[in-house]
Parts: C-alpha cells; structure tokens; sequence
C-alpha cells in the first residue's frame, strides 16, 4: 500500500514538472508577438477594471466578465496599480494558466485508456500549434476550454457517482463557462445530451461493473438539479451583475444571445468572418498560402480518427451482440458526442474565427491518444509495438518543429493559420517610433501629444500601444487646429482631408501598417524629424 | 488671288510638314542618342521572369520612396566583356535560411512562386556571395519578391574583400533613411519589388570579392526574402 502511494506521489510530481515544463515553453518570449486588437480591447477594459473598479458587461462585444476579473490577481502580485504600467506578459499570463489547467483533465484518461493513451495525448496538448498559439493569446478561450471541458468530465463523473457535490460543482463550472464566453450555449448543452445518450445506453445495454453506473431516479434527480441551479446562479450573478454594481448586465446576459445569433448568421460588418464549414478541417489538416511552411496538425487528427472509430466499433459490434459494454466505451461515447457535437454546429455557422478550434480540438487530442494506444495494442510482438511509438515520436517531432515556427518564427505572419486579422509588427515599430519621438519632446520639456484619426474607428490596437501616453486623441474627423501636433496617426482613408489642413511642408510621411494591407501613415513635424536624426547620427 | 491664296496655303503646309519632318528626326536622334552606348561599353541585357499580376497596389509614403514606375527601365551600359559572375557561386547568411536554400538565390530561378523564395527571419539580416576571386563588379541585380507589393527596408549592398566586412566595405546601395541598420543614413531610394527586379548600376565599377545584401523586413512583414541576386563584372 505504502509502495503504491508512494509511487503514486512521484507520479504526480512527474506529471506537476512537465506541466510546469509545457508553462516554461509557454511563457518563453511571450511578449514577442504584437497584441491583437481584441487582446488589445480586452487588456484596456482590464485596465478600466483595474483602476477604477468598473466593469460592464456588453451584450454586444467582448464576451463574458470572467477573463477580465480573473486578471486581477496578476496585477495584486506584480503590485501593480495602473494600466500604464501593465505590460503584455501580465495579461497573457492568465490564459496561460488556464491552459495548464488542461493537462489534469487528461488524468482521466490514463485511468481508463492506459499510460499511452494519457502520454500522447498530454504530449500534443503541449505541441498542438492551435493551443501553443492561443494559450499565449489574452482571449476568453482558454479559459472557456478549461471550464466546458471540466463540465463535460464533471456529467461522466456525474454518471458514475450521482453526488450531490458533483451536481453542485457541476453548476458552478457551467456557470464560469458562461461567464467566460457565450459559446458555453454549445458546449455545456452538448455536455448534458452526451450524458443523456450514455445514460440512455447504460439503461439498454448491459455495462461492465454495472453496479459502478449509478440508476438515477426522479427522486433523486430533481434535488441535484436544485443543487447545480445553487452552483450556477450566484457564480452567474457575482459576475454578470459585476458583483452588484450593474444590475443591467443580468438582462443583458440574456440580450448577448440575440445578438449572438445575428453575427452567428453572419449579418452586417460580422460578415468578414464568414467562411465555409470546412475552414476549422482546412486549418488543422493543410494550409499553405503563401510562404511558409505547410501547416497542419495531422499528427493528431489522424490517430484522433482511429481512436474514434476503435471506440464506435466497440460499441457497434457490442450492440450488435448485445454484448456486455466496458466503461471505457461509454466514456469514450461521452466525449465523442461531447465535443464531435460542437465540432459540427461550429463548422455550420458561417461566423468563424481560428480560435473556436480550441474546443473540438481538446477532443481531437482526447481520442489521438486513445487511437495511438489502440495501434499499438495491434501487433503482437512488442518489438512492433516500440516501432510503432518510435514512429509516432517521430511525427511529433515535425508537430513540435511546426509549433515552433508557428509561436517563434511565423508567430505575426499570415502564412500561420492562426495568425488572424492581426497586428502586424510594423505597427509596433510605428509605436515604437513614436516613444522615441516622445522622448526627444519631453527632453526638451514638451509635453508629447499624439493624435489618431481613422473615420471608420478602425483604433485597436493602438491605444493599448499608446497607453503611456497621456496626451492623445482619436478622432474620426480631423480636429481643428491639428497644425499643432507633430505626432498624427493618418487612416489613408482620411488622408486627403489630413492633407488638405496641414501645412504639408511641416511634415515628413511614414508609411506603416496596422494589419496586412491596412495601412497607416505617421506624420511627424520636420523640426522634430531632424532631432530625432541627429540623435541617430 | 485664288492663285496667291493657293500658294500661301501651300508654302504653309510645306512649312509645318517641314517641322512635323524635322522633329520627327530630332527626337529619332535623340533615341539614337540614348540607345547608343557610350564607347567601350553595351547594354546590360537580363532575363525577367514572368511578371504577377495581382496584390493590392500600395500608397506608399517615406522620406526617400521611389514611386512605382510602370515603363521599361531604360538600358544600362557595362563595359565590354562584362558578364555575370554570381551564377552558382557560394552564399552564406547571417542566420540559416526559414524557407529554401541560399544556392538559390545564385540558381538563375527568379519566378515569384514560393517554392523559389528563400526566406530569412526577422530583423536586420545578410546574405553574402563569395565570387571566389576579385572582379570589378558593374551591375548588381536584386529580385527578393515579386508576388505582391512590397517594400524592403534598410536595403544595403556592400562590396568588399574581407569575407568579414570588418572594414565595412563600399557601399553600392543604402536606403536606411533612419539608420536603423546602424550602418549610416543611406540617400537611395525605397521601392516596390516587381519581376524586372532592382538594377544597382556601378558606372566606374567597384573592385571586390564579397557581396554583402542586407535588409530588414518589409512593410508586409519582418522576414526578409531573395528569390535573385545577380552580378555582373569582369576580372
């Protein structure tokens, strides 16, 4: 007894090291990539939160409270007090954490499908270049992945020991899973009618140790359902009523959702993310459009496909024989239902962005471990069986190279198919340029004022850039008396106008962009050009 | 009177046709004038690859921008016995090629397909052709893409005999308006790659071994891209 726990502490703390490892990979040159304008968004109403306390939930945009609370604790420990001060790393950190989080989900997994299994599937939720990417991404996913995914493993746990403590958690995570993003609408139901299709299984079929899968009665049922509703509603209240400060945001939870539906259908400006419903498959399979490498995470999907079709088989051909089910089939039903299901409904909606990959993907890697363990059970000879893991090392290693590139080398560019509308780094030189414009002016005790004017409010980034700026403006229009600043940031689709009331004569004109394509032009006053070259010379 | 007007009208038509006549000739010389290569010398001729048509034009501003330019590049003249040297000759870099191999940017391959485009990472980097002895270097042709529009910073070609540059070498072209490269304000122009490639003519010629071409990203991205380098001397 004491040798099996003790070998169960050093398991533990192998597995609590290599998390902490894939974390270290994780937090590795972090800050690199430039911030996304939704990071962007997301870090400057952190911001607000973080100095003034205030947090209002919109119905239209940005999603749940939770990413934006749950960034505080970073700022408590750095000490900080105000946005200027924050930097890029204390945001990103957060999902970070949460991506982490993942890798004891996986835990099940050994118990029911073998160490194999629970290995590969832990080594491609390390190297997968979809979560490498966006566990360093200060968006709601990561943490919306974590919650959904725990909720899906909390009904199977709910399957085997109906608790009352399962179903009260269960209300809290689902509620979080909420609060953090809408598309919890998919994942949490999705959850629930897995759990319903094995229950309902479990009821026809006979199930090995079937004494272990609990009957569920009425009686039984309706006080859990009081108890999860006891888990859900004051998580839910705490956050959407900005814990009691915005009483609003409680209707506008509700509101969020018919909004949700429309930019879903891909009506109005949200009709740029249309795309078809292969574009999640396309980007995880192959992706090659311009120079790059070819991305793709085959190394996954495939194994995933075999996995899938080892557990539907089983359950067939047991119902086929009325044969008696293993668990392991059951579970392995659950999951497939729980995240093919999303899978699906997210691929038939015309609105799509890279990142609500992350979801069905924790379920592709689910069952890559699960269809490695089943190939390698094939072959007889164990000197086959250790080609076989040999060779499917080696395909992680390309997976690895990739996930490299993808983070460290194409990490802004939009070969990377999770490069998405972003930031270019040429907007950050163009930041960059103005602190060191700034300087010289503050050098010569002037106060930099730098002002932004785009008609169409196309912003984001840059104020989170220019958040050590004090003096700025943004504008849609060009303000009067913009002859006085030497600092502009120009829409080309405003230049002509810019033009027209400058005294051109006093500018210089860079050219830089704030995504591929999408220009922007600096304007900087000659005087202050020629400083800021001498102090080059 | 008839007769009078007749002959005025004529005498006037003779006059203009004269004009029409003489200019005709003019600008026929001038175009002799240019097309006649200085003595001792004949015009450059290079292959192009296949233009692309497509990408998005730019309205690009910069204090030395070179606004793109849609006509043929007019001749350029080397001296006698001036041929290209760089044909698979050996090229290192200052960091290992992301995309391709640098022998091909030597190969003679300047398609703008991304199979041919030999990729650097970010930041100010090098690639540096050794001719294998000293030549004296008249033209320099560079191709580093031509599928899109796109702008090369901080584009600087050195030639030198120290593999090293550790005397810096001559420089034959600088566009760093800023001097962001560190290797001072360069006074050539920014420009929009296209398939005829950019010609840095040497009229005196530039004596060297080592060809170095630096770059810093570009306004599409920070890599930094060599479909091409061509160049062409005598001994």
């Amino acid at each position: 007894m004491f040798l099996e726990n003790l070998k169960k502490f050093f398991l533990w703390i192998i597995v609590f090291l290599l998390i902490l490892g894939v974390g270290a990979l994780r937090v590795y040159k972090i800050s690199q990539r430039p911030m996304h304008c939704d990071e962007a968004n997301q870090a400057y109403k952190t911001g607000v939160l973080l100095e003034r306390g205030l947090y209002k939930y919109d119905p239209y945009e940005h999603h749940g409270p939770f990413l934006y609370y749950a960034t505080l604790p970073v700022f408590w420990l750095y000490g900080i007090k105000t946005f200027p001060e924050t930097t890029e790393i204390m945001y990103r950190i957060v999902p970070v954490f949460f991506s982490l989080l993942l890798f004891l989900l996986l835990l099940p997994l050994r118990n029911y499908f073998g160490t194999v299994a629970f290995c590969f599937s832990f080594l491609f939720l390390s190297f997968s270049n979809a979560f490498f990417f966006y566990s360093r991404y200060y968006i709601h996913e990561m943490a919306f992945v974590f919650f959904s995914a725990l909720f899906t493993i909390l009904v199977w746990n709910y399957l085997l020991h109906p608790s009352h403590i399962t179903a009260l958690i269960g209300g809290i995570v689902a509620s979080l899973a909420f609060a953090t993003k809408e598309t919890s609408i998919i994942t949490i139901p999705s959850a629930l009618l897995a759990g319903l299709c094995v229950y309902t299984i479990r009821i026809k079929l006979r199930v090995e140790n079937g004494n272990n899968l609990a009957c569920l009665s009425l009686r039984r049922f309706i006080p859990h359902i009081i108890l999860f509703m006891i888990g859900f509603i004051p998580v839910w209240l705490f956050f959407y009523s900005s814990f009691f400060t915005n009483w609003a945001g409680l209707i506008d939870f509700f509101r969020a959702y018919i909004a949700y539906i429309v930019r879903a259908s891909g009506k109005g400006s949200s009709g740029i993310h249309d795309k078809p419903w292969w574009y999640y498959l396309q980007i995880i399979t192959y992706f090659n459009k311009t120079v790059g490498p070819i991305w793709t995470e085959l190394h996954i999907l495939i194994p995933s496909a075999v996995g899938v079709i080892a557990v539907l088989s089983k359950i067939f051909k047991s119902t086929l024989k009325k044969a008696t089910l293993s668990k392991e089939s059951l579970l392995g039903l659950h999951l497939f239902i729980s995240y093919l299901l999303p899978f699906a409904l997210l691929s038939l909606i015309p609105y799509k962005t890279p990142w609500n990959i992350l979801y069905p993907m924790f379920g592709i890697i689910l069952f890559s471990g699960i269809g490695i363990s089943k190939i390698i059970e094939i072959p007889k000879k164990i000197s086959l069986r250790m080609a076989i893991l040999l060779l499917f090392l080696l395909s992680t290693l390309h997976l690895v190279n990739l996930t490299y590139q993808g983070n460290f080398i194409y990490y802004a560019d939009v070969s990377n198919p999770y490069v998405y509308a972003h930031t270019s780094t040429s907007l950050v030189k163009m930041m960059n340029r103005i602190y060191e414009l700034s300087d010289i002016l503050k050098s010569e005790k002037e106060e930099p004022i730098v002002l932004v004017i785009d008609p169409s409010h196309d912003y984001w980034p840059i104020p989170w850039y220019l958040r050590k700026i004090s003096k700025k403006g943004f504008y849609s229009e060009v303000p009067e008396e913009i002859d006085e600043v030497k600092i502009l940031v120009v829409s080309p689709k405003i230049q002509d106008k810019v033009n027209e009331k400058l005294s051109l004569e006093k500018y210089m004109i860079f050219t830089y962009s704030i995504r591929p394509s999408e220009l922007r032009y600096l304007y900087v006053e000659k005087s202050l050009w020629g400083k800021f070259m001498e102090s080059r010379r | 009177m008839n007769t009078y007007r007749n002959l005025l009208v004529s005498v006037t038509l003779l006059f203009f046709s004269l004009g029409l006549i003489c200019n005709i000739s003019l600008a026929q010389n001038e175009n002799e004038k240019c097309t006649t290569p200085p003595s001792g010398k004949v015009e450059l001729k290079l292959e192009l690859p296949e233009p692309f048509f497509g990408g998005t034009p730019i309205d690009y501003y910069s204090p030395n921008f070179e606004p793109e330019d849609y006509k043929d590049r007019p001749p350029y003249y080397v001296p006698e016995g001036t041929v290209l040297i760089s044909r698979d000759k050996p090229v290192t870099s200052s960091v290992t090629p992301t995309r391709g191999q640098l022998k091909q940017i030597v190969d003679g391959i300047k398609d703008y397909g991304k199979k041919h485009v030999v990729e650097l990472p970010e930041g100010l980097q090098w690639i540096q052709i050794d001719l294998e002895k000293e030549y004296n270097i008249y033209a320099i042709v560079v191709w580093h893409f031509h599928e899109g529009k796109r702008v090369y910073h901080d584009f600087i070609v050195t030639v030198g005999n120290d593999p090293d540059f550790k005397d810096g070498g001559k420089q034959v072209y600088n566009n760093d308006y800023d001097n962001s490269a560190g290797m001072g304000v360069g006074k050539d122009k920014e420009y929009v790659e296209n398939h005829k490639g950019r010609l840095i003519g040497i009229d005196d010629g530039v004596k060297g071994r080592y060809v170095r071409l630096y770059s810093n990203g570009n306004n599409a991205n920070d890599m930094n891209h060599y479909i091409e380098v061509e160049i062409y001397g005598k001994e």
